[in-house]
């Protein structure tokens, strides 16, 4: 339902000639005797009623909501905006995801180095603890 | 209101404000014949109420409208499928008294009709000020200040009857698109053979679109007569010392 006083939209210079020329000139058409609304009488008289009228309502009565205005006027950039946002949004994640697999690649080679410099290290001491019973027993064989 | 209040500012002196009239118009509501004895009986008895049987003595229950009434007095309540309107005789000499009368007529008679009756769609609000007085105390009564020219062709005017409009912009309706609210002023004036002199002025608000009822809320009848206060205090107030020279006594 349109809103037109919770818009924040604002008359134009044009907009506010425009009101000024047909709504406080009197320039524009005057209701006829026929409507309902008799825009030039008192507060004191009412309207008249006879036992047959017209169901029918001579003005709008509902008013614009800010957000459907809002839409209707600006619908377009919206979604393209929404599009190109959720596009840069998905391409900022894939990055992510990425950024965070290469990091854990990385981690684990770095694990996997560290490892083997261990295994490797305990294998150079195996071989000299091997060597140097070698030659102890070279040098003091048993009798 | 059948009491002179303070005369600390006397505006309209030596004429009176001798009666009162609010007015809404709403969109047909076919709801209001349908609630209007509810209405009516909420009016008259609820607590507190100074619109009780002690001011309207009387009820006219018509086809199309229920009327409130005192034919003494004078004081009128209608209420229709597209209009209520209460008018009071006081004897005012100021508009000191106006915001007391708009808040009792919001509470004890809109408040029921948008309670019960689910009344919404304003499309106008509307406070009229009756003044009357003796030309023979005025400095320019209407035939003398009016038909002066006139006066110098013919003999002397026996009476008159000057009606004249004008529209004002609203606040709301120049800065907000598709709002195009406007304000009106009704000016009757007039001058008898007897010499009574009759004064109106008509300050109406024009709600387009029209109003809902959480926008009548926050566009009360309370503070659309505190505007139209303004209105009187000023513009109206000047024009009626230099129209017919009452004098503004500060």
């Amino acid at each position: 339902m349109r809103r037109p006083r919770k818009s924040h939209v604002q008359k134009t210079p044009e907009d506010r000639e425009n009101y000024y020329s047909t709504k406080i000139g009197g320039v524009g058409p005057s209701p006829t005797l026929d409507t309902q609304y008799f825009d030039q009488d008192s507060t004191a008289a009412v309207i008249p009623t006879s036992d047959v009228e017209s169901t029918a309502t001579t003005q709008r009565t509902a008013r614009s909501s800010a957000l459907s205005t809002f839409l209707k006027e600006k619908g377009l950039e919206v979604l393209v905006v929404v599009i190109i946002l959720g596009g840069l949004g998905f391409i900022v994640l894939q990055l992510f995801s990425f950024n965070r697999e290469l990091g854990e690649f990385k981690a684990r080679e770095e694990q996997r180095e560290k490892d083997s410099e261990r295994s490797q290290e305990r294998l150079q001491s195996d071989v000299n603890r091997i060597n140097d019973r070698l030659d102890r027993l070279t040098e003091h064989p048993k009798k | 209101m059948n009491e002179k209040q303070g005369t600390e500012h006397n505006w309209f002196a030596p004429i009176e404000i001798d009666q009162l009239i609010f007015g809404v118009r709403y969109e047909r509501r076919h709801s209001v014949l349908d609630h209007i004895g509810a209405v009516s009986d909420e009016i008259l008895r609820a607590k507190e109420t100074p619109f009780g049987p002690d001011v309207f003595p009387l009820l006219q229950a018509l086809p199309h409208e229920h009327r409130l009434l005192d034919p003494d007095s004078e004081a009128l309540l209608r209420i229709t499928a597209s209009d209520t309107i209460l008018i009071l005789p006081t004897h005012l000499d100021n508009v000191e008294g106006l915001a007391k009368a708009a808040s009792d007529f919001d509470t004890f008679v809109l408040e029921p009709l948008r309670r019960i009756s689910k009344v919404s769609g304003i499309v106008r609000h509307g406070v009229v000020l009756n003044l009357s007085g003796e030309s023979a105390n005025l400095a320019n009564p209407p035939i003398k200040r009016f038909l002066a020219s006139e006066l110098a062709l013919m003999t002397r005017a026996n009476s008159v009857s000057i009606r004249f409009t004008k529209r004002l912009a609203t606040d709301e309706a120049l800065t907000r698109k598709d709002v195009d609210d406007y304000r009106n002023v009704i000016y009757n004036i007039g001058e008898s053979e007897e010499g009574d002199v009759n004064i109106s002025v008509d300050y109406q608000q024009y709600f387009k679109p029209s109003l809902s009822g959480s926008e009548w809320s926050e566009r009360s009848f309370p503070r659309f007569v505190w505007g139209a206060n303004g209105y009187f205090k000023g513009e109206f107030s000047k024009w009626l010392e230099r129209s017919v020279g009452i004098a503004e006594v500060a």
